[in-house]
This record gives structure tokens, sequence and C-alpha cells, in this order.
């Protein structure tokens, strides 16, 4: 196999604060293959913005990147200067955020900082870099981009900002996209069509996008491949299918049953996770998802779990129960082979 | 269409919405002011104890007409009664039981709550306006409503800041079931909430709604939490309301273009088919 | 990896109850330096003139012909005055003098200030139109003039200075709670308890106030260094306090006139003065920082 695009390994960030240092992030590892969809899924508090920002440098004090290698095609990340590592950044990776309002500068045009992004890149002329950016706002669906690209980030609503960011992003030629959480904000019929684009986009290009959210159904909608993360940690990684049909991990199970969907009984109580995500600095021990578990034995709460394999490329559960929970999987599915 | 799906049964509706309108004026002096209509013609009625949805994406107008029933804001026209009496038509006395029949939970649960504030004082606060009861009692009732509510009686004397954003929306719900209101609005009370922690608060509402016969006023743009929890609902699109009835109707059978773009958008955790009421690719 | 992992059951051990966590705040203002070396200065300024009548040295007002200009010395710490007193006994009793009266003044205005731009910002309408005008109205004849002119009618005794200077603050005090308040006024926490019943003059007491501590502590600093200096400028024209006492200003102008042959007689007062101000300024910069919550959450 080639060299992965992005191959995160053994990452961890700490925090110091008055308690002393806290570690909400401890050895992830992962890789992401050019042109691959990955859904990084978790929730607040999870660690899976950290990620993203951690592969971007972007933590800073109190915080810290611990440990780990952050592999973007060979090259560590932490070991680039500041400037090679600002290259990167709106470079080769380029990051979407929930909020498109505060991503952009006020008080200046779309143009202005559209033809900025892309000549801090690229050496072309400012006529040049505007016709680009006009291409950029047709591709990210910004309609008669020609004549809106004089306007002002406030000018535009919510939905077609996050657009302009899109263009932005892609003023480099990115060979990855990180997403947090860039459809949260919207409106349901918006987050359709930005996901939609997203996928396009993506396809298009080959670039590979990083989509950072809480939503299963949306990351089901644009993604290839799940991650989960939990407490720091990335739980459960496998294609989509296969993840949402069959998810190893009991944490990753619970999330997809207490998604609400429209085809399920009203009326009826929702499965839900009891108790409350936990915060860094106070993860259980063990498995720290044992407390919130129905399946947890006594060794959860003593032992970190083994990552499991779950048959497929880099597929994995974090689970003491991992293999009786892929065996029953492979009994019951016994006429049917797996993917 | 627009019209309200009148309840069956000969008890009167808890609420009765006619013909409200809200129009603002944007921008100031005379010339260059022009109006903007955020509510336009909107008609419903909400029975004692049932849930009701108000569904619509930001700017449709969902919110400004709870704004007008909880009478934080005028109406330009139209009528709106709680327990048969104009909301806007009522004396001294009439609107101290108004504040404390009708409640609100936001969307932001961390934002909803004073900072400065231990859960105790927050949850409090509405029996310390209506003066109920004295210090202990209230106590007492705050370790009630905290029991109610599903958090310990150690959260009483934390700041929000030290609580998850679940735990802080259920501070939330237990200061607006502090003075028994027979109407509850949820504005986005779930949207900004953790998947696994939206499950808890969903049933958590169902269970308080069971035990004291609270009505909802449930405002999401989420139709499939609406599916899960609201019998009957209507969809608001520019300020008016474009769709309207039981969930059988509007989920089976929905007539409206925007009803079925809002079902459309949907997305199921299904990679084979993540938008399985999407007709068409190009309609999106 | 060494960390230590806490018990399962850490919640509730680890999470500081609300009262540890409200001084949190002050505690993160110590850990600035700057702000730590400002709280000090102004502890010890305090401490000094609070205890004037033992630290003092000598009776202020003594006067002691044969003394008369004399240098600093083991004697005299900080020299002599044309008429032989003290002069550190005399910037000791000076600085109560002036102290005593920046905190009576910087009351006044907090109080009045706070209530003022509190009712503006609470009613609105045309309530908040009148007021504020006033405040423009006030806020564009320059402080010192108006004082010289109070101060001129009603005389310069300690009372009508902090009466005149703690009323010539409010105006400010008054459009900044105003501004803090109108920030406050629309956030979801203030509709909840609108909708709970609330009366206006509830949700500014119990509920906004207590968010706008912030402004008002970095208000209060900014008014009691204005307030000093304004104090010591009316003293220098000879309008302040009058002889035999002294504030600092006064010292400073008796100083002035000796610039040539006594220079200590007009550095001491002024470093006193200059220390106080520049105390202040940085206590109400650190406040700044440190009470803003977006610090706060780092």
């Amino acid at each position: 196999m080639s060299v992965p695009l992005l191959s995160v390994r053994g990452l961890s960030v700490a925090f110091r604060d008055r308690r002393g240092e806290t570690l909400p992030l401890r050895e992830v590892s992962f890789d992401l293959r050019a042109g691959q969809r990955l859904a990084l899924v978790g929730e607040s508090g999870s660690g899976k913005s950290l990620t993203a920002f951690a592969i971007m440098r972007l933590i800073r004090p109190p915080g810290r990147i611990a440990s780990g290698e952050i592999l973007l095609e060979g090259r560590d990340l932490l070991g680039l200067s500041a400037r090679q590592m600002a290259a990167v950044r709106g470079g080769e990776i380029a990051m979407i955020y929930q909020n498109p309002l505060s991503a952009m500068n006020p008080v200046q045009t779309i143009a202005h900082q559209l033809v900025e992004a892309i000549r801090r890149h690229s050496a072309v002329s400012k006529d040049a870099a505007r016709r680009r950016a006009i291409d950029l706002l047709g591709e990210a669906g910004v309609p008669d981009a020609a004549s809106r690209i004089g306007s002002y980030p406030h000018q535009f609503s919510g939905g077609m900002l996050q657009r302009v960011v899109i263009a932005m992003a892609l003023a480099a030629d990115p060979k990855l996209l990180i997403a947090d959480e860039a459809t949260t904000a919207l409106d349901v019929t918006t987050q359709a069509r930005i996901v939609d684009l997203l996928a396009r986009i993506v396809d298009d290009r080959g670039a590979a996008i990083m989509f950072i959210t809480h939503d299963l159904g949306v990351a089901a909608a644009l993604c290839d491949d799940v991650q989960v993360m939990y407490a720091g940690r990335i739980v459960e990684r496998a294609e989509a299918r296969r993840f949402y049909e069959h998810p190893i991990h009991p944490y990753s199970e619970a999330l997809l049953e207490a998604v609400c969907r429209l085809d399920a009984e009203p009326d009826r109580r929702l499965t839900a996770i009891p108790g409350n995500p936990p915060l860094a600095g106070a993860f259980p021990s063990g498995c720290a998802f044992h407390p919130r578990c129905p399946h947890a034995v006594p060794i959860c709460a003593e032992q970190a779990p083994p990552r499991v394999p779950t048959g497929g490329p880099g597929w994995f559960a974090e689970c003491h129960l991992g293999r009786e929970r892929l065996d029953g999987l492979t009994l019951a599915d016994a006429k049917e082979p797996l993917p | 269409m627009s019209a309200p799906t009148t309840p069956s049964g000969g008890e009167a509706p808890l609420v009765t919405i006619r013909d409200l309108v809200k129009r603002y004026r944007q921008g100031r002096g005379g010339s260059r002011a022009h109006e903007v209509v955020a509510v336009d013609g909107v008609s419903l009625e909400i029975r004692a104890g049932e849930t009701f949805a108000l569904v619509g994406e930001s700017g449709s107008g969902k919110s400004t007409v709870a704004k007008m029933l909880l009478r934080l804001e005028p109406p330009t026209s139209g009528t709106i009664e709680f327990e048969g009496r104009d909301v806007w038509a009522l004396d001294r006395a009439g609107l101290k039981t108004l504040r404390r029949r009708l409640a609100i939970v936001f969307q932001n649960p961390v934002a909803s709550l004073n900072r400065r504030r231990t859960v105790e004082e927050i949850i409090a606060a509405p029996l310390e306006i209506h003066r109920m009861g004295d210090r202990g009692a209230r106590r007492r009732r705050v370790h009630e409503l905290l029991e109610l509510v599903g958090l310990d009686t150690v959260h009483a004397r934390r700041l929000p800041s030290a609580l998850s954003g679940g735990q802080c929306q259920r501070v939330g719900i237990a200061r607006a079931l502090a003075l028994e209101p027979r109407l509850v609005i949820l504005d986005e009370a779930v949207s900004a909430v953790d998947v696994s922690i939206r499950a808890q608060i969903l049933n958590l509402l169902r269970d308080l709604q069971e035990l004291t016969g609270v009505a909802y006023l449930f405002i999401s743009h989420d139709l499939a939490v609406v599916h899960s929890i609201a019998p009957r609902l209507a969809v608001m699109q520019h300020g008016r309301i474009v769709e309207a009835g039981t969930r059988t109707e509007v989920f089976g059978r929905p007539q409206h273009e925007y009803t079925r773009a809002l079902l459309a958008a949907v997305p199921e955790p299904d990679p084979a088919n993540p938008f399985p009421l999407r007709r068409t690719k190009e309609s999106a | 990896m060494s960390v230590a992992v806490p018990p399962a059951n850490a919640d509730v051990a680890v999470e500081p109850p609300a009262e540890r966590e409200r001084f949190q705040s002050l505690r993160r203002l110590l850990r600035q330096p700057a702000a730590a070396v400002a709280l000090t200065v102004l502890a010890l300024l305090v401490l000094l003139v609070v205890l004037a009548p033992l630290v003092g040295r000598y009776d202020p007002t003594e006067v002691a012909p044969r003394d008369q200009l004399q240098g600093p010395s083991a004697m005299h710490w900080f020299g002599t005055d044309e008429l032989g007193r003290d002069l550190y006994s005399r910037i000791v009793w000076g600085g109560r003098l002036a102290l005593g009266i920046a905190v009576a003044a910087t009351a006044i205005a907090m109080l009045l200030g706070t209530l003022w731009g509190g009712i503006a910002a609470m009613r609105g309408g045309l309530v908040d139109e009148i007021l504020m005008r006033i405040v423009d109205g006030i806020m564009s004849i320059p402080i010192i003039l108006t004082a010289l002119i109070l101060v001129a009618a009603f005389g310069a005794s300690v009372t009508s200075l902090a009466l005149i200077l703690g009323l010539l603050h409010v105006p400010v005090t008054a459009r900044m709670v105003r501004s803090a308040i109108l920030v406050e006024r629309h956030t979801e926490y203030c509709v909840a308890a609108t909708a709970a019943g609330a009366s206006w003059w509830r949700l500014l007491r119990r509920e906004i106030l207590p968010n706008t501590t912030p402004t008002l502590l970095v208000q209060a600093s900014l008014n009691a260094a204005s307030i000093i200096l304004t104090e010591a400028a009316l003293s220098f024209v000879g309008l302040g306090i009058q002889p035999p006492d002294a504030t600092w200003g006064t010292l400073l102008q008796q100083g002035y006139a000796k610039i040539y042959t006594a220079y200590w007689f007009v550095i001491f007062p002024g470093l006193f003065i200059f220390i106080t101000i520049w105390a202040l300024n940085v206590l109400a910069d650190q406040l700044q920082v440190v009470l803003d919550p977006r610090e706060a959450h780092r």
C-alpha cells in the first residue's frame, strides 16, 4: 500500500490548568487515504475538534501537543517551522468551520479575501486571481458569482456564506478538507445542499475530507468511513455501511440507537445513553465508556481495552467485548458473509 | 390549508391564536425604512396536555410567535388567547397568572442560565418572583424539581459552568416547571445538545408531561425529532403556516412543496440511502 | 505516560462548588504580576493613610521655623517645607484626605451612575432618551471646568469636594453601565426571567448587575483615578482643601513654588499622585483582562 495522505500516530494533546495537566486527547492514531471521505463522530468533549486543531497545529497554550506524529504524505507536520506550517494551512489542508461569519473578515469584501487567499499560495496576477475566485464561487454554488463577489460577508445568508467559505478553502486546491461541524448551524434544507456540495467537490477534485460532526445522519450522507471518538480516544473505525449496519463498540451502537428516525414508531421512549459524556481530567479508568455501557463487565473498569481488528483495512474497535461481539455478528450473518 | 386543525371534543383549547401578524420596521428614519413581515396571519390552537410542534427554519417566524404568546413582544394585529383570555388585554393580576402558567426553555442551555447564580438560585427565581413559600419551602421545592429532571441535589450549589450542556438543559427545564405551568414553550430546546443527550431530554419531557399534564409548544427545525414527539404540528415558511395537521397527515401525505423539501432534507443514518424522502437528485 | 486517573465517580470530587469558583477571578487577578503589584501598592497606600496617626511620625501642622526647607534626612525622610513641617507626615495625612475624598466620591459616582444608567437601559424609549441626553450635555463640558465653578460656588470642604467630584463622575459611569446592561438585557437568561414575571427592577438587580460587575469594577478604578487627579488639580490652583490642611495637590502646588531651591518638596507629593494613578489604571486594565468571560474560558 502506498503512503497514506495523512497519518496520525500516537497523538496526545495536554492542557494545563490549576489542577495539573489533563489529556483531552490520548494517543490517537489513524490514517486517511487520498480522496477518502472520513467522518469523525462524537459528542462534545470527545476530542474530535481537538484532533482537527492539532493536525492544523492550532492548539494554543495552555494546551500543547504532548506527543505523536502527524504525517502529511510522509512529512511530519510537527517538525515544520512556523512559516512552513502556515503554508500548509489553507494550502494542502484547508479548514471549514461551524460559524462561517466568524471565519470571514467582516470589513473586507469577499473578492478581497478570496483574491488574498489565492495569491497567498500561488503567484498569479490580481486579475487572474479574481477570475479564479469567481470560478471557485461558481463551483461552490454561489449563483451570480461575478456580480456578488464585491459584497461584504454580512450581505450573505448563513448557507450562502458557508459556500463562500468553502470556495475560500478551495483556493489553494487542498488535498485535505477538514470540515468542523460545518453544517451544524445551518437550516436542514441548507445542510442537505451543503452536504451534496461537499460530496461533489471532493469527488471532482479527488480531495480527501475529514468531516467532523455529532450527527450520524449527516455523516451517513457524506462519508465512506466512520471513526467514532469518545473521551479523547478513537473507539471504533469502520467502513460506513458496515458501521451503520453492525456497530461493534457498544458506544457506537448506543449512539446509533439514540438518533431520531423518521421511520421509527412515534411516541415511544427513545433509547438514550445514560449519564453524561465525561470531562477531560475526569475520564473514567479502564474503558472510559464503562460507567455508561449496558454491557460492561468488571474488567472494563480496570484495564484499558484492546484494539480489536474488525475485519477490514484499518477497521477496529477498542472494547474488551469486541471479539465476542464480532464473533456474535459473524455467527448471526454466517449465511451472508461480511462485506 | 392554513386553517387550524380543530381539537376534537368540547373542551376549550389552552391557546387560541387567530390571524396573528407581526411587522417590524427596519432601519431608522422615515423614508428609507421598510417593513419586514415576520409573522403573516398565523392561526393555531393548542390543547391542554398535548404536544404541538411548530416547524420551520430560521427566519420562518416561529420564535416570533412564541415571543408574542409570552407577551414579550406585541403583535401588529390578531389575537392570542391563553385559557380563554386575550394575552395582550390582561390586567395586572391576569398577567401574573399568565407568567405562572406559561414558561419557556431555550435552545442554548448555557446562555439561558445566569452564569453568576447557582443552580438553586436559578430554579428558585420564579418561586421568589411569585412569593411562593419561605426560604425552606423553596429549597425543598428546588430539590424536588432537581430530582424530577434527573439531577442530583449536590448540583444545587454549583454554577452552570460546572455542568455539562445536557445538565444545563435539565436545569432550564426544572426552572420552567417550577411554577407548575400549563404550557411550556420549548424553543429549539434539544437542537443544541448532543445526540445521546437529546434522547435523554426527549424522554424526560415525555415523562414530565405524563406526570404533570403540561402541554408543550415544541418549536423545532428538526422533523425527525418532531415526528418522534408531536402528534400535531404546523409547518411555517416566511411567516405563514403552509401546512398543518396530525403527524400521520403531515408526515404520511405532505401536501405543501416546502414540507416535502424539509422532509427530503432529513438525513437518516443509512449510507445506502441517506435521504430516503428525496425524490430525485436534481431536487437538491 | 503517567497521568493520574481519577476515580470513576470523580464528578463530585473534582468539580468545585460554586463558592470557591466565585473567587476564581480574584485568584486569576493575583496571578497576573502587574495586577499583583498594583494591588499591593494600593493596599500599602491605604494602610499608610488609615494608620496615619501611628505612622505619621510628626504632627503635620507643627511649625518648626528652624527646620525650614531641609532636604531628606533620617529625621525628615522626605525633607521639610517652608515652615519646617515634616513633608512625610504631611503627605501621609494629605493622602488620608485625598484618598478619603476619592473613595467617597467614587462610591457616590458608582451608586448614582449605576442607578442612572440602569434605569435608562431598562426603561428604554423616552426615559432612556432623556436621561442619556442629559448625560451628553454634562459630558460636553470638561469635568475640571464644572468642578472649578461648583467649588467656587459651594466652598472646598471635604464633604463638598467629595460630593461635587462624585456627582461629576455620574454621567461617564451611567454611560458605561448603560451599554454594559444593554449587552446583557436580551440574553436568554434575562428573557427567561421576564417570562417568569420578573419586574425590570428585579431583572436589573438580581440578574444583570451581577453579570456587569467586571465593567463596574473597571469603571470604579478609572473613576477613582480621575477623581484623585481632578482633586489634585483643584488643590493645585488653590481651590481645593484650604490650609493648614493639605492634600497631595496642595503640597504639589506649594512645592512647585520652591522647585529650584527644594526639589523634594515637589517630587514626593508628585510621586504619590503618580503611583496611585498608575496603580489604579493598571488595576483597571488587568481587571478587564481577567473578568472578560472570553478570557476566563481560555
